[in-house]
């Protein structure tokens, strides 16, 4: 068995997809940039705020002054560059992964589940030979030209696609997701001014139909694409999936294309060059074997992918309530949640309490995220103990989850405001409604 | 392919007669019943104010006085009940709120104004006097003022100038809504077009949230020493008319007004299709807090000073319609407020 596999996963393929996928990649990388130059994120989301949530650990990742943050970017976006070219191809990749898991890192109230996929991937396409062809690094002769390499290259990225499907998929087994329609009920009929199909949005059975068509679809979709009878009729579903997803929340910005792009990668390898009318030249591929280190590295790799989506399920409570093991899980617009949050300052010396609102050098975004994040609310208790001084702060929120009533999300009684760069939610945050 | 059609058009039939409004209709409603109509009658109020000023100026009397004050207390009522306006729109770009109605005045400030010797005029008010020396706020602590120094030259100076600035900027607010800003569309066209009508109702939703947590919160809950370590009662935006009570009451019928505007196409209507019960607290709220504060005689900062217990009632009420609003109304309506969805990168 594992012969085979390994004779398998060093058989040569074409390298014109991963050409592809490499190109994409950078250019959906360079778009980014684009989109925070234009829509000037650089500054509101980072220059702007007086404060950021920080992730335990990484406190010491702060933002850098206004013209660095745009020089950051700016390294972001010639990284990109240089990936789609294949310009110096692996240390651009590095870069790329770099920089931007620092822009992520800085602010947890910024945490978006494709930045992150960008962050994995890019750190992946450092160890894959991706400019193998069309690339620049190819043309200089700094590498080998070749048309093809092995297929665990492939491999690779077909299991680094197709995990953001999977488990997407597998987060959508829940009774909110499959019994209540939650939180498409809520969403749909906001989009019924959509042309020609927005009366529908407002069916409620439309909300069941679209839940179960998203999960079947996540959950299957890898297979469909794998297998070479249903390739061909599974992609243009997959593009349909995500224009759909688009079209009807706009505000989801680049993972739509992101993911129509990475799709491309479980098309036969030598799908550009069928496409193209051009023929793969044999050359060597000497480059690129499996190493046994490197299929050990692999295999940790692999086996950490899978283990971080599925930590939650070790931990009591609902991952999208809580939010415990909810980062790098791919629960991928499964929640919808709106909170009230207000402290309670207490004075121990005169045990003399008192409310407080979030503090206002907390930017809009920042409060109405914080307001739906145990680690963030016990941040934000942490602000207002230091802004005060010598009080304790506990906090007291109302939370309105997928549709239901609103009801008391965390314990007022609890002071959260002593230690806050943790992950500990255990008696302050109450147990969801059923 | 047949299928498809019957479905499609089935889908639409049944749509169509599902329940509850459709969200253009609402905000149609609201922006033709109630926001554009409720900056007209503050735009009249005022230039009632601005008349009725001028006349007490003109023929010092006490009857002119008492008709000053009464078109004031008009003026201010009108004008609360127009503020949610000023959370979205052009009110930020006019400045309307520096110049109609700052919170807290001066009074300090404006003493000094009135001692400095200064021509006071449309055009300094307007101009070069200090947010906390103007608007509606000074126009009731100079007409608060027994006669005789109320009718002293350059308090009236300051009382009618003030007043014909609030006028004219009350009224500038409401050419901007419905005939458009320097060449621009009108905002009521924005408004109810232009953006979606899921975004006009965000902005309005924020507006209430925002109205609700600033009354709750940063007033009433910090003059009972619910948000203060101590009690604060002047954090009541309450001046010399003790109208404090009217002025919360203006904007809680404001809210109302907002929500049944359209009757069955209103917001409420739209709430309610959504959750009944989110729907049918939202009214027995907002009607007990409305009555409660309509038996209110004095002043809210001498409840809140001598009786503060009268007044934990309100707050309670308050405090929950804000919850009830910027948790559940913002989830039922799929709302964002000052973000948008968690799971994208469109700011």
């Amino acid at each position: 068995m594992i012969p085979r596999l390994r004779a398998a996963a060093t058989g040569e393929v074409s390298a014109a997809s991963g050409a592809v996928f490499r190109i994409g990649f950078g250019l959906v990388g360079l778009l980014l940039v684009i989109r925070f130059f234009a829509h000037g994120w650089v500054d509101s989301l980072f220059v702007d705020p007086r404060y950021h949530f920080p992730y335990p650990g990484f406190e010491w990742v702060t933002v850098w002054p206004r013209n660095g943050m745009y020089l950051h970017f700016l390294v972001i976006g010639v990284a990109a560059i240089g990936i789609t070219l294949g310009y110096r191809y692996r240390l651009s990749a590095a870069v790329f992964a770099l920089a931007l898991a620092y822009v992520e890192l800085i602010d947890r109230s910024l945490y978006l589940n494709h930045y992150y996929w960008l962050v994995l991937t890019a750190t992946v396409m450092v160890f894959v030979p991706l400019q193998a062809s069309y690339s620049l690094d190819a043309r200089r002769g700094k590498v080998a030209s070749r048309a093809r390499f092995p297929a665990w290259v492939v491999w690779v990225l077909r299991f680094q696609v197709g995990m953001v499907y999977f488990f997407a998929g597998l987060a959508k087994v829940n009774s909110d997701w499959l019994l209540r329609a939650e939180p498409l009920s809520t969403w749909l009929p906001a989009r019924s001014e959509l042309w020609l199909v927005g009366p529908l949005l407002t069916l409620p059975a439309t909300a069941v139909a679209m839940s179960w068509a998203g999960a079947f679809f996540d959950l299957t979709v890898v297979g469909w694409l794998s297998w070479h009878r249903t390739r061909a009729e599974a992609y243009p579903v997959l593009v349909l999936f995500h224009g759909l997803t688009w079209a009807l929340f706009p505000s989801i910005g680049l993972f739509p294309l992101l993911m129509s792009l990475a799709a491309l990668v479980f098309l036969d390898p030598a799908w550009p060059e069928s496409l193209l009318g051009t023929t793969t030249k044999i050359g060597p591929s000497h480059a690129g074997q499996l190493s046994p280190f490197g299929l050990t590295v692999a295999f940790v790799y692999a086996a950490t992918m899978i283990v971080i989506p599925m930590r939650h399920y070790a931990q009591p409570g609902d991952v999208k309530w809580t939010g415990e093991g909810y980062l790098g899980s791919w629960q991928v617009m499964l929640s919808e949640k709106s909170a009230t949050a207000d402290f309670i300052v207490t004075d121990p010396a005169t045990d003399v309490s008192w409310r407080v609102a979030a503090p206002d050098y907390l930017t809009e975004r920042q409060q109405v995220v914080m307001a739906t994040d145990p680690v963030m609310i016990r941040q934000t208790a942490g602000l207002i103990a230091d802004d005060i001084g010598d009080v304790e702060v506990a906090a007291d929120v109302r939370l309105s989850f997928n549709g239901r009533a609103s009801s008391q999300f965390t314990d007022p009684l609890v002071v959260v405001s002593r230690a806050r760069l943790t992950e500990e939610i255990e008696g302050f945050i109450l147990p969801r409604p059923g | 392919m047949k299928t498809v059609a019957l479905t499609l058009v089935l889908g639409l039939i049944l749509g169509s007669c599902s329940a509850g409004p459709g969200e253009s209709e609402v905000v149609t409603n609201i922006t033709e019943q109630a926001l554009l109509p409720g900056l007209d009658r503050a735009a009249l109020a005022a230039e009632e104010l601005s008349m009725a000023t001028a006349t007490f100026c003109a023929t010092p009397s006490l009857e002119s006085h008492a008709m000053a004050k009464q078109a004031w207390l008009k003026a201010k009522s009108e004008w609360e009940h127009a503020e949610l306006t000023t959370f979205f729109g052009p009110a930020d770009m006019l400045r309307t709120l520096s110049k109609v109605d700052y919170e807290p005045i001066s009074e300090s400030g404006i003493e000094e104004l009135l001692a400095s010797g200064t021509t006071i005029d449309d055009e300094y008010v307007d101009s070069r006097a200090a947010s906390t020396q103007r608007g509606l706020g000074a126009v009731e602590y100079t007409l608060h003022r027994d006669i005789d120094s109320a009718s002293e030259q350059t308090v009236c100076e300051l009382t009618v100038a003030a007043s014909e600035v609030v006028a004219i900027e009350t009224r500038s607010l409401h050419n901007a809504w419905v005939g458009g800003l320097g060449g621009g569309a009108p905002y009521a066209e924005t408004f109810n077009g232009t953006m979606t009508s899921n975004q006009a109702l965000g902005d309005v939703i924020a507006a209430i949230v925002e109205t609700l947590k600033r009354q709750s919160l940063f007033e009433l809950g910090k003059a009972l020493g619910i948000s203060a370590p101590e009690p604060v009662p002047a954090s009541i935006p309450e001046g010399a008319a003790g109208a404090g009570a009217a002025m919360y009451r203006a904007q809680l019928e404001a809210i109302r007004e907002t929500l049944e505007a359209g009757g069955s196409d209103s917001l409420a209507a739209l709430i309610t299709s959504r959750s009944e019960q989110v729907g049918e607290r939202i009214d027995a709220l907002l009607t007990k807090v409305i009555d409660d504060l309509a038996v209110i005689e004095g002043p809210m900062r001498s409840m809140a000073a001598e009786t503060p217990g009268d007044l934990d009632g309100i707050y309670d009420s308050i405090a929950d319609l804000r919850g009830l609003f910027e948790s559940d109304v913002v989830s039922l309506l799929d709302i964002t407020l000052g973000f948008s969805d968690t799971d994208g990168d469109s700011g």
